[in-house]
């Protein structure tokens, strides 16, 4: 009976993701430029070769590691700042809730000509604020200039994923039992006390799952900068992802990407095992 | 008591700062496809009157296939939801109530499909279905989605399913339903709060889905409004009032479906994410 329910799901699974999966593992270990479903060329690990000669894979590596690291350090934050707030009790309190999460279903791809629009030069109201502060002495073109544009991308994740942070953390704020603070109350904790030893233990499991999902999907996820810098300038904001895609649908070097995809894969895989190891869920 | 009240307006501040800032972007991008002569005062923080216009979504909805590009969307995402979500409804049920050593081994699969880069499978599945020839065919963007649809929507659903007390199924076995009975009966209509969550969340995704659609479809008629705003971009460069305006009109749907199923989305969410 379980296995027929399952029955569906798992063909599915295995016709669109382990067969896809195999499909690139072999063209991975092939040197044709082109998958095939079948090879007679012998086995070689030139591909993976590519990868790590002359540091090929450090540059996305570096991008991969800078957009991940802010981009979830800042949408954590904000999601915990404004989960404490929407906790608690004030009039409009609902209504404040749904705006928050405003920019969670918005697609990626407009989230990015927003973006594109706020730091354009002659109309980017971002480019013209900064300088009218006296950031810049013009408005500058954000995507020419390496830091600016891992800047931009960075702000737009962050803007985009905040809410992710915000449902869930608010979800967990919602399960703390009442007596822990009224215990805490009573011990004389204050405000910055009770957010340290109850309010944080008690999120501990999800704040943990919620990085970890976070990190995964912006180590796979590319659409984004895809749209605003496609990885420039000079690769400043390719990440792995993109760097996998635009090996095989700009370069049309399928067996390169796909070998680069594989070590990707690993990267997350590794990193999922190590955060799962390390806090235990 | 004075305490009392300077914080509580306080949070109202705090609230009132951070809901300005977070949706500022979204009142800007309404801001600019109003505006009909942005470029001589693109800092203002609100167009004068004789400038306010609506030619921008004009422009938008008599392009060529903008008409394609939404029906595009509505049949990918809803031929997503059809496949979807009976599949992992019955994969979920299954996972939560019969523990056996294959049904753990197919939720290791179904895990793993949740780590793989969209880069990795975007690859693969080019490749097939250049060779069987469906490239350009919408039913490819629907197969594409499925490998993320799925994964999701059977762990979320195990969640719901997994927080439902056995004994009910139990009792309507007693009273002479069959297990398919009990299922359609009982367990069903009781996680009809976890289906829709797990609906909103793939309608949200699959409208919102990019890569697949730009790599999979190649002519513009068989594009998803999700490409067709980046392609309107291209198209009218520095036109940024009928940019917005395309924006605005390609994302309406999604964000109405969202103001309606919020609340199911935000439980069904936190269910599987509070249980890891």
């Amino acid at each position: 009976m379980g296995l027929a329910l399952m029955l569906p799901t798992a063909l599915i699974a295995i016709l669109i993701v382990a067969y896809p999966t195999y499909v690139i593992i072999q063209g991975s270990i092939h040197d044709e430029g082109i998958l095939r479903l079948s090879y007679d060329s012998p086995l070689t690990l030139k591909n993976y070769q590519r990868f790590f000669r002359n540091w090929r894979f450090l540059q996305p590596l570096i991008a991969t590691a800078i957009y991940t690291t802010a981009v979830t350090a800042f949408t954590f934050l904000i999601g915990l700042g404004s989960a404490l707030l929407l906790h608690q009790r004030f009039i409009g309190r609902a209504l404040a809730r749904s705006l928050a999460l405003l920019p969670w279903p918005i697609p990626m791809s407009i989230v990015a000509l927003m973006t594109l629009l706020v730091i354009d030069p002659s109309v980017g109201i971002l480019n013209l604020t900064l300088t009218k502060l006296g950031f810049f002495a013009r408005p500058v073109s954000w995507v020419t200039s390496s830091s600016l544009s891992m800047i931009a991308v960075c702000l737009a994740a962050i803007w985009k994923g905040y809410p992710f942070f915000t449902i869930t953390l608010l979800a967990g704020l919602q399960g703390i039992p009442v007596h822990l603070y009224e215990a805490a109350h009573i011990d004389g904790a204050n405000a910055w006390q009770r957010l340290r030893h109850v309010t944080l233990p008690c999120l501990r499991p999800i704040i943990a799952v919620g990085l970890l999902l976070q990190v995964l999907w912006l180590i796979k996820d590319f659409t984004l900068i895809l749209i605003v810098t496609n990885g420039g300038p000079n690769g400043a904001t390719e990440t792995l992802g993109l760097h996998v895609y635009r090996s095989a649908f700009e370069f049309f070097r399928m067996d390169y990407a796909a070998a680069a995809g594989v070590m990707v894969l690993l990267l997350a895989a590794v990193l999922a095992v190590l955060a799962l190891r390390k806090t235990r869920i | 008591m004075l305490n009392r009240r300077l914080a509580r307006i306080l949070v109202y501040l705090a609230v009132i700062l951070m809901l300005g800032c977070m949706l500022f972007p979204l009142f800007w991008l309404v801001r600019v496809s109003i505006d009909e002569d942005l470029f001589e005062h693109p800092a203002a923080l609100w167009p004068p009157l004789s400038s306010i216009g609506f030619s921008a979504y004009r422009t938008v909805l008599t392009e060529r296939y903008v008409g394609n590009w939404y029906l595009n969307s509505i049949y990918v995402t809803l031929m997503t939801l059809v496949v979807a979500i009976p599949t992992s409804a019955m994969a979920a049920y299954a996972l939560s109530r019969f523990r056996r050593p294959e049904t753990v081994a197919i939720s290791g699969i179904i895990l793993l499909a949740r780590m793989l880069p969209i880069s990795l499978l975007t690859i693969p599945l080019y490749v097939l279905f250049a060779k069987f020839g469906v490239l350009n065919n919408l039913i490819c963007l629907v197969i594409a989605n499925t490998t993320f649809a799925i994964p999701f929507c059977t762990w979320m659903l195990k969640g719901f399913f997994d927080a439902m007390p056995v004994e009910l199924e139990e009792a309507a076995e007693i009273d002479g339903c069959s297990m398919v009975g009990g299922f359609v009966r009982i367990t069903l209509p009781l996680s009809l709060p976890g289906v829709a969550a797990a609906g909103t969340y793939l309608a949200v995704v699959s409208w919102s889905e990019y890569i697949f659609a730009r790599t999979f479809m190649t002519h513009p008629s068989g594009w998803t409004v999700a490409v067709g705003a980046v392609a309107f971009r291209q198209q009218y460069l520095a036109n940024w009032n009928a940019i917005a305006a395309a924006s605005i009109v390609f994302m309406v749907p999604l964000l109405v479906i969202f103001g309606f199923l919020q609340r199911y989305l935000v439980k069904g969410l936190t269910a599987g994410a509070v249980k890891g």
